[in-house]
């Protein structure tokens, strides 16, 4: 056990103590901050004071006008009883500091056609909606009234309909999506760790047994201490990374979240500016719920199994490839049979998160080749405990089923040198 | 008792038989020579003895033990191709493989420092292993080697790519070690520096032992009776000479006689002060062992 432990400590602080590791690691929180601040920035700014006159010939929009300014950052100024002509107004409504000029000609609201806005500045997507969904809901209020239609019953006819779910006797506030994305982020992230690490782990063989070190070694441990120390100490790097990576960047956005507190709070209330009051407030209610429903103890817990087992499973197989080859130019022909497996759970993937309780994804589940990806993305959906328990079940014995094959291989691989080897006598290594 | 007993071991490869039959004794505290040409199967049985390939059919002993893996640390190998982490420090090197023969971080560290020193290399501490030439990554490998006193030290080609200075400090240590009681196997297909350092020697070809003893032995079992005589410059051959003996090689200052069946060299010698031939020195003729080993590999090539 000591000898793989100096095994693990090697592999571990050779890659960790690395610039490019340290770089790697670093990279990541840096990018989630420069985006943040990007977003926030750009968010803000894009949104420049807009002061925008209102010339309504129609007089319908009068009383709308007064409640669709959004803080400081978009305000009207409806122009009451002003004779002035439009082609006036569009030569001088410079001078008095507005941005733009919003003309409503005398329409009929029956035909709603000719409003427009007039400015040197394109206007912004969010407050083109916002006067457009402003002015069609007013239009809406008008023609329904001039119905004679009862006000009362179309703000009734307005509301939403929302589907309780009641699963297994409790019950669950939406958060379908949440849960999507949610299983998503974590396939992902098994997917990316599987590839980069797995890769790792038989670059790192191969190498070895080119320049030789391999030799020397197994005259002191034992082939399967030399592997598993391998695949362990790369996992572990691999999980440091990931590790590091969660823990910067939460701190990243949380010093940018202290420092830019204002401008996100102006973003938190342009957006909500934009919906009638009480729905923004509902949405984040069913947000938060989503979340809370979300179980995410047990999704930490799975996430770490898939994890550990997905990669156990995998990084034997690039070992076994690994020491199989005899150079560099072998790995596109000898990896593709253990990457394809991996290719396909990601096209999986998204059928799952669509359907997460279809055959496929059942299947997909199950097997090892692609359960650490797809079990994972589908545990946000509240799936049995005997599918998850079956599934960690499978995996965790083909994990070790693979280590022990892997282990056949390797032994024999790692001291063969020169000639090209075959799949058939790499499968004949396994019972040596 | 000897320390390595090799029981008629047999190994193959698929459809390649890479050992038939062979079988090694080797008593401690001697020098011995394992030869043989590419592929003759040197490197497997050396792998057998340690423990990365088991014998189809035969055993290994190790002092009377049926080897397991507890011997490994008694042995230390130095393979042919040289095998080291490019980017490592040369001292982290050395101590990562002293750690992997469960040595503690100080015991290895007491040991790095005096075989750094021996070899008058402490500099190189902190210096990574590409940074060095190759004859000075040889030097650190033979320490890598030898740093947990191995009682068997198998060397597979040790000289390779030294240059005369270097391998004659690594020979003095070789030396030096058999000295302090290790047995040393010697594995090469080039001879000549198996007659200075081997006592007994090994030979293996096509996967069997095909020649085994000691060097001296050996020699005289293949000589072909050939006795040089340096005469004075300017001495003739006369016929009478010429006509009781059989000369294979008259050059200017010496002769090459081959002794006829029941002839002696003193008879030679006789012969010669009789006709007034002027002898500056007498000599008998050995074959090195590279003419052996040629012979015995490959006969039809006389």
């Amino acid at each position: 056990m000591n000898k793989v432990w100096q095994i693990i400590k090697r592999e571990y602080t050779s890659r960790v103590r690395k610039k490019s590791f340290l770089l790697l690691t670093l990279f990541i929180p840096v990018l989630v901050g420069v985006m943040l601040i990007a977003i926030i920035e750009i968010a803000v700014h894009a949104q420049e004071q807009l002061t925008i006159a209102v010339k309504d010939e129609s007089g319908l929009f009068e009383d709308k006008f007064r409640g669709m300014d959004i803080g400081e950052s978009l305000r009207f100024k409806y122009l009451t009883n002003n004779p002035q002509s439009l082609d006036t107004l569009l030569s001088r409504y410079k001078d008095s500091d507005y941005d733009g000029l919003l003309y409503i000609p005398n329409i009929d609201i029956h035909k709603p056609l000719g409003i427009a806005y007039y400015s040197d500045k394109e206007l912004g997507p969010v407050t083109e909606q916002h006067i457009e969904k402003s002015l069609s809901q007013e239009i809406r209020k008008r023609v329904l009234e001039a119905e004679h239609y009862n006000m009362d019953i179309i703000d009734q006819l307005d509301k939403n309909i929302e589907v309780e779910k009641i699963i297994n006797e409790q019950k669950r506030k939406g958060g379908a999506e949440l849960a999507a994305g949610f299983g998503y982020a974590c396939g992902i992230l098994i997917y990316i760790f599987l590839i980069v690490y797995g890769a790792m782990v038989m670059r790192s063989i191969t190498e070895e047994k080119t320049n030789r070190i391999v030799e020397v070694l197994v005259t002191t441990v034992r082939p399967f201490q030399l592997m598993m120390g391998k695949i362990i100490g790369i996992g572990a790097v691999g999980l440091t990374q990931f590790v590091l990576w969660g823990v910067l960047t939460s701190a990243v956005q949380f010093i940018i979240g202290l420092f830019f507190s204002d401008q996100m709070l102006a973003m938190q209330s342009m957006q909500r500016g934009d919906m009638p009051s009480g729905e923004s407030a509902q949405l984040l209610m069913s947000i938060t719920a989503a979340f809370q429903e979300l179980d995410i103890l047990r999704i930490l817990l799975s996430f770490l199994f898939y994890f550990i087992f997905g990669y156990l499973f995998y990084a034997s197989q690039f070992a076994a490839i690994g020491a199989a080859m005899t150079d560099d130019s072998d790995a596109q022909s000898f990896t593709f049979p253990v990457t394809i497996p991996i290719i396909v759970s990601m096209v999986l993937l998204s059928v799952t998160l669509q359907q997460p309780f279809s055959s496929a994804a059942i299947w997909g589940s199950m097997l090892p080749f692609s359960s650490p990806i797809i079990m994972i993305a589908r545990i946000p959906f509240h799936v049995p405990w005997w599918q998850q328990l079956l599934s960690m079940a499978i995996l965790l014995i083909s994990s070790l089923a693979m280590v022990y094959v892997a282990a056949k291989i390797y032994r024999v691989g790692i001291l063969i040198q020169g000639k090209k080897v075959t799949f058939k006598e790499i499968g004949k290594w396994i019972f040596y | 008792m000897f320390l390595l007993h090799v029981d008629h071991i047999s190994k193959s490869f698929q459809d390649t038989i890479a050992l038939e039959d062979v079988s090694l004794k080797l008593l401690p505290n001697k020098i011995y020579g394992l030869l043989g040409p590419n592929g003759a199967g040197k490197t497997t049985l050396i792998r057998n003895i340690l423990q990365i390939f088991y014998p189809d059919k035969g055993s290994i002993f190790y002092s009377g033990e049926q080897l397991n893996y507890s011997h490994q640390n008694k042995m230390g190998y130095m393979p042919e191709e040289r095998g080291m982490y490019k980017q490592m420090k040369v001292g982290e090197h050395l101590l990562y493989l002293a750690r992997l023969r469960g040595f503690s971080e100080q015991e290895a560290n007491l040991k790095i420092n005096y075989w750094l020193q021996r070899f008058e290399i402490e500099g190189w501490r902190n210096k990574a292993i590409e940074e060095l030439s190759k004859g000075m990554q040889q030097k650190v490998q033979f320490i890598a080697t030898i740093l947990h006193d191995p009682e068997l030290l198998i060397l597979d080609e040790p000289f390779s790519g030294l240059d005369p200075v270097n391998a004659e400090i690594i020979k003095n240590e070789i030396f030096e070690l058999q000295k302090k009681g290790v047995t040393i196997i010697f594995s090469t297909h080039r001879m000549e520096n198996v007659e200075e350092i081997c006592e007994d020697i090994f030979l293996i070809n096509k996967g069997r032992i095909v020649l085994e003893g000691n060097v001296k032995a050996i020699k005289q079992q293949y000589k072909k009776n050939l006795i040089r005589v340096d005469i004075g410059s300017g001495v003739a051959i006369n016929e009478a000479i010429r006509a009781k003996t059989d000369i294979v090689e008259e050059q200017q200052g010496y002769i090459l006689f081959k002794l006829k069946d029941a002839q002696h060299a003193n008879d030679i010698l006789r012969l010669l002060l009789q006709e007034q031939v002027e002898i500056v020195a007498m000599k008998e003729v050995l074959p090195s062992i590279q003419e052996i080993f040629i012979h015995t590999v490959n006969p039809k090539h006389e």
